[in-house]
């Protein structure tokens, strides 16, 4: 009695001690919490083994319609619940207090749990629970029946799944020795290396995740319906395929790019530990809020642009591997023919009949037309965005991917260089013959103004100018008129030094046609006065020719200051138009059509 | 994350051959996401303005304070950089000047830091090595800006009666009646304007006749000029504490220089010490006062460099001096001195220069050179450590 109590207290003992040992292991060494007690990570793991295995299930359920009942989703919620555990398992595990449970028996137990539910789990959706006796008779048929057998499958494919990421997610985070170096090593004696290859496992999570992606698009594949109905914009919704499938794919890809990038926050947030940099709070913080954003952003845009219009290549890509394995098939009978020409020449014996020609495959499903869609862009417009989008979005791909490897793209730019080289020669040639045309026009334009001047009017003849062209036009007009009657720009005269010169001669010329007409109106009033006898004829005689000499004085003066200002407006306007390029506005160009009235009438045209 | 190219062309063929037109919309937005980060971070690091503010000199033991401010100018927030300050050792203020930080769309974000002048020099800051990437590890950008600041620190310089130099002579001209150095009742001509000359020794008519500012050139009274020769020549020191020893030299010589200028004596300096700057032998600066030669001797010091020099003292000094205006005061801080430079010096002493000599490192038969200097006219004092200092302070102050 004294040994059992001695033996139990050993053992009460060594539990204690087993405990305490286990709590100051928990306190003394450190590991990644923040990283490890995420609750972000093993809800995307979930979501992402949740996804491929509705595209499984969808599968099954159309290749034998009769589980579509309650087995798929029963299935389904196991998975999920394997995933989780899986997720949940594998990172108590990782704690440096829980790794004496690290064992395969573990593992192994875990797995036989979820196996089990499972298999109750189906026997009772299905209705098919075996009577006690059956375990006894045919224990291995009554156990491990198809449905269990592929829902297991099923199940431990996705616990599997779901393990493997969480491992390998769980070695991005700090590693115990990498934090205790941290703490210990204060001033950097240590060497600052991490045994950890933190890109590669971060590689290997998304080439798993891109295996799986592609996997489930050949799922999709064969859950196809028909092609589908729509190529325009918003053609994700008028696929003739299952919603649920399309979406599970899609929510697999934007969960994987959240995953990834979770995994580079932790390898990055590790490097940076581990190289003693201080980050700010607002990296981490702003992180989700930044992939949130984007994968929004590029998300939805993304719907809004056309999916279609690959048919034809489609046919051409076809028709290429058509060919390439006829050529093959082709060469491959020829040998074989050859060989039983040899083997019956050998052997003696005729050469086998050839086989009968297959039956031909039956004829295609018949293509179901599209609906039209009622639009006002161009049928090819969206195939065009399409093939556009395509071409630079992969064609951007590839440079960025090769540049990465160390191509400088040295003959493409030398191509490019000499393309717009040539464009450059082209386009200059063309640009000097504009020029020698213009001047040749210009030329022959002044030519034509000196002698007769029969290219201005059509050109002036023509209605439709704008605000600008009609200044420069009744500019022109001015010039023109005033050559007319002898008083055009000199060789070399500026419109500022020619205003002021033809305001003045007009002025003149006015003048001179006022004194003329006043010479008429003098006789005029002579010769309509009634006749008056001696001095008072005379006096009368004086002060109708005062009269009529002193009203035009001062009729004058103001005229040829109106005369000047015309002229100078008219000028102001074609010099802002013609050298300042300032626009005028149309109002203006009424008032100035006015102005070149008035002056049209001083020289009388 | 190269895989990646390979993936979307494998989709894009999934989509083409298979007819499913529902799989460009992962091609779009995994080839989206992945060009888009790449001309992101492309973008953002073009429109990053990086900029450093601090005072590019200071005094040995003084703190910089540094800001480098990173503008964003770009709509686009870099989600994390990292940045890493190339800092010299003898400037270092923590163990490591690297930092995270991340730096929103048109966003200023100031870093702070300080370096520590824990010896005199110049030392280049910088460059500042940046890096940065995107989300999910498609893109990784190293690169490093050009700016790099100099920084000068200055020597330490202490106060004149540390030295325990006597104050008769070469000092000793403030407290004596021959107070003037130039007569300016003596007009000996013009000459250009130089940095450091005063203000009233202009000639403003001359200046103004000549559009260029011009200043009197007095005949000299008394010349009272000081020169300041440091020997930096690796040969002349002892091979044990040589760079101790040629520091402490500076030390002197900048202290003097301080206390010469504050007394408002006009000093130059002349070495054939190694000039970082131009990695020559440094120009000799001649005699100025004010606290503009005060920072240009300063400077010089702080850049100063030991070196093996071909010739010694005895050879390179007497070039050096033959400009030296008559009455100048020679100070010669040198770890040894021999008989061919004190002929040498004694050649200044005839001249009309007065000589001192301070010797920074130990001299054996220090007693019968100080004996032999006397009669030949040159002053020689013993100044190494701090207990000959206070020594000589002693002997100064009785």
């Amino acid at each position: 009695m004294v040994e059992i109590a001695q033996t139990n207290k050993t053992a009460e003992h060594t539990a204690d001690e087993k405990v305490l040992a286990s709590s100051l292991l928990e306190r003394s060494v450190p590991y990644d919490q923040p990283w490890l007690t995420s609750l972000l990570r093993p809800v995307l793991i979930a979501i992402l083994v949740a996804c491929l295995d509705l595209v499984l299930m969808a599968c099954i359920a159309r290749i034998e319609p009769a589980l579509a009942g309650n087995y798929v989703p029963i299935i389904l919620f196991f998975s999920i619940v394997a995933v989780l555990l899986g997720c949940i398992t594998t990172t108590f595990l990782a704690q440096p207090a829980h790794r004496h449970r690290r064992t395969p028996l573990y593992r192994l137990a875990e797995v036989g749990l979820l196996l089990a539910v499972t298999r109750l789990a189906i026997w009772l959706v299905t209705g098919t629970l075996p009577a006690p006796i059956e375990f006894l008779v045919h224990p291995l048929s009554t156990l491990f029946d198809g449905l269990f057998i592929i829902g297991g499958l099923i199940v431990i494919f996705s616990w599997m799944m779901a393990t493997d990421l969480t491992r390998d997610l769980l070695r991005l985070a700090l590693q115990a020795d990498e934090l205790y170096a941290m703490q210990t090593d204060r001033i950097g004696e240590m060497v600052r290396s991490s045994h950890t290859d933190r890109p590669s496992i971060l590689r290997a999570v998304a080439n798993r995740w891109i295996a799986g992606g592609m996997l489930m698009i050949l799922l999709a594949a064969s859950l196809r319906l028909g092609p589908p109905t729509g190529n325009g914009l918003f053609a994700l919704v008028q696929q003739n395929i299952q919603p649920s499938v399309i979406g599970a794919v899609v929510i697999y890809f934007l969960t994987g790019l959240l995953l990834i990038s979770q995994g580079q926050l932790a390898l990055l947030r590790s490097r940076w530990s581990i190289d003693r940099v201080p980050s700010a709070k607002n990296v981490l913080r702003n992180w989700p809020l930044y992939v949130l954003a984007l994968l929004l952003i590029i998300g939805i845009g993304a719907t809004l642009l056309p999916f279609g219009g690959t048919f034809y290549l489609a046919q051409i890509v076809g028709g290429f591997i058509s060919l390439v394995f006829n050529t093959l098939f082709g060469i491959f009978q020829f040998f074989m023919m050859l060989l039983m020409l040899l083997v019956s020449l050998i052997t003696g014996k005729a050469p086998p009949p050839a086989p009968e020609q297959a039956a031909p495959p039956p004829p295609p499903p018949p293509v179901i037309d599209a609906q039209p869609q009622v639009s006002h862009l161009p049928v090819w417009a969206g195939g065009a965005l399409f093939w556009l989008i395509m071409a630079l979005l992969l064609g951007y791909a590839a440079y960025i991917y090769f540049s990465g490897r160390g191509m400088n793209f040295a003959w493409l730019k030398a191509l490019w260089q000499s393309l717009r080289e040539r464009w450059l020669q082209w386009f200059g040639a063309y640009q000097q013959w504009q020029m020698t045309r213009i001047r040749a026009a210009a030329d022959r334009a002044l030519a034509q103004n000196k002698t007769g001047d029969a290219s201005f009017g059509a050109w002036r003849q023509s209605g439709d100018l704008d605000a600008n062209q009609r200044v420069r036009y009744l500019y022109l007009s001015l010039l023109h008129a005033a050559a007319q009657v002898g008083l055009p720009r000199a060789e070399g005269e500026t419109p500022l030094q020619y205003a002021p010169r033809l305001a003045k001669e007009i002025a003149s010329l006015h003048n001179d046609r006022a004194e003329s007409g006043n010479l008429d109106r003098k006789d005029v009033a002579r010769s309509e006065r009634p006749p008056l006898a001696g001095a008072e004829n005379s006096q009368s005689v004086e002060q109708t020719d005062k009269t009529l000499e002193q009203t035009p004085v001062t009729e004058q003066a103001s005229q040829n200051l109106a005369t000047l200002q015309d002229v100078q407006a008219l000028t102001d306007a074609f010099i802002q138009v013609r050298y300042a390029q300032i626009p005028v506005e149309t109002t203006e160009v009424s008032r100035l059509q006015q102005l070149w009235e008035q002056i049209k009438r001083q020289l009388s045209l | 994350m190269n895989n990646l190219f390979w993936a979307l062309l494998l989709l894009f063929l999934v989509g083409v051959l298979l007819r499913m037109d529902w799989v460009y919309y992962l091609v779009y937005v995994i080839g989206g996401m992945w060009v888009f980060s790449h001309w992101w971070i492309k973008r953002s690091v073009g429109k990053l303005d990086v900029q450093r503010q601090l005072a590019d000199h200071a005094f040995l033991g003084e703190k910089i304070p540094v800001e480098v401010r990173f503008t964003n100018r770009s709509w686009l927030p870099l989600p994390w950089l990292q940045l890493q300050e190339l800092v010299p050792l003898d400037l270092k203020d923590a163990l490591d000047y690297s930092m995270v930080i991340s730096v929103g769309s048109r966003a200023v974000v100031e870093h702070d830091y300080t370096l520590y002048c824990k010896r005199r020099g110049y030392y280049a800051l910088g460059p500042l090595s940046l890096r940065t990437g995107d989300l999910f590890g498609f893109v990784d950008t190293v690169w490093q800006t050009n700016q790099i600041v100099n920084i000068t620190v200055y020597p330490q310089v202490l106060a004149l009666h540390k030295l325990g130099l006597p104050s008769s002579a070469p000092f000793g001209v403030i407290a004596s009646r021959q107070r003037l150095f130039e007569d300016p009742a003596r007009l000996a001509g013009v000459r250009a304007y130089t940095n450091g000359d005063s203000q009233r020794a202009i000639h403003w008519k001359a200046s103004a006749h000549s559009d260029s500012l011009l200043v009197k050139k007095f005949q000299p009274a008394i010349a009272l000029n000081v020169a300041l020769v440091l020997d930096l020549n690796r040969e002349a020191y002892p091979h044990v504490g040589e760079y101790g020893l040629s520091e402490w030299a500076i030390v002197i010589a900048a202290s003097l220089a301080s206390h010469m200028v504050q007394q408002r004596q006009p000093v130059g300096l002349i070495t054939n010490g190694l000039d970082v700057l131009s990695d020559q032998l440094a120009a000799a600066l001649p005699s100025r006062n004010g606290q503009g030669q005060l920072m240009s001797i300063l400077s010089l010091l702080a850049r100063l460099k030991m070196h093996v020099f071909a010739q010694d003292l005895a050879t390179w000094l007497p070039n050096q001096i033959t400009h030296l205006e008559w009455g100048t005061t020679l100070i010669v801080v040198t770890p040894q001195l021999d008989e061919q430079a004190l002929w040498v010096l004694h050649n200044a002493y005839r001249r009309g220069s007065q000589v001192i000599v301070l010797l920074c490192a130990p001299q054996i038969d220090l007693e019968v050179l100080q004996s032999r200097g006397k009669k030949l006219g040159v002053a020689i004092y013993k100044t190494i450590w701090e207990k000959d200092l206070e020594a000589l302070e002693s002997l100064g102050t009785g």
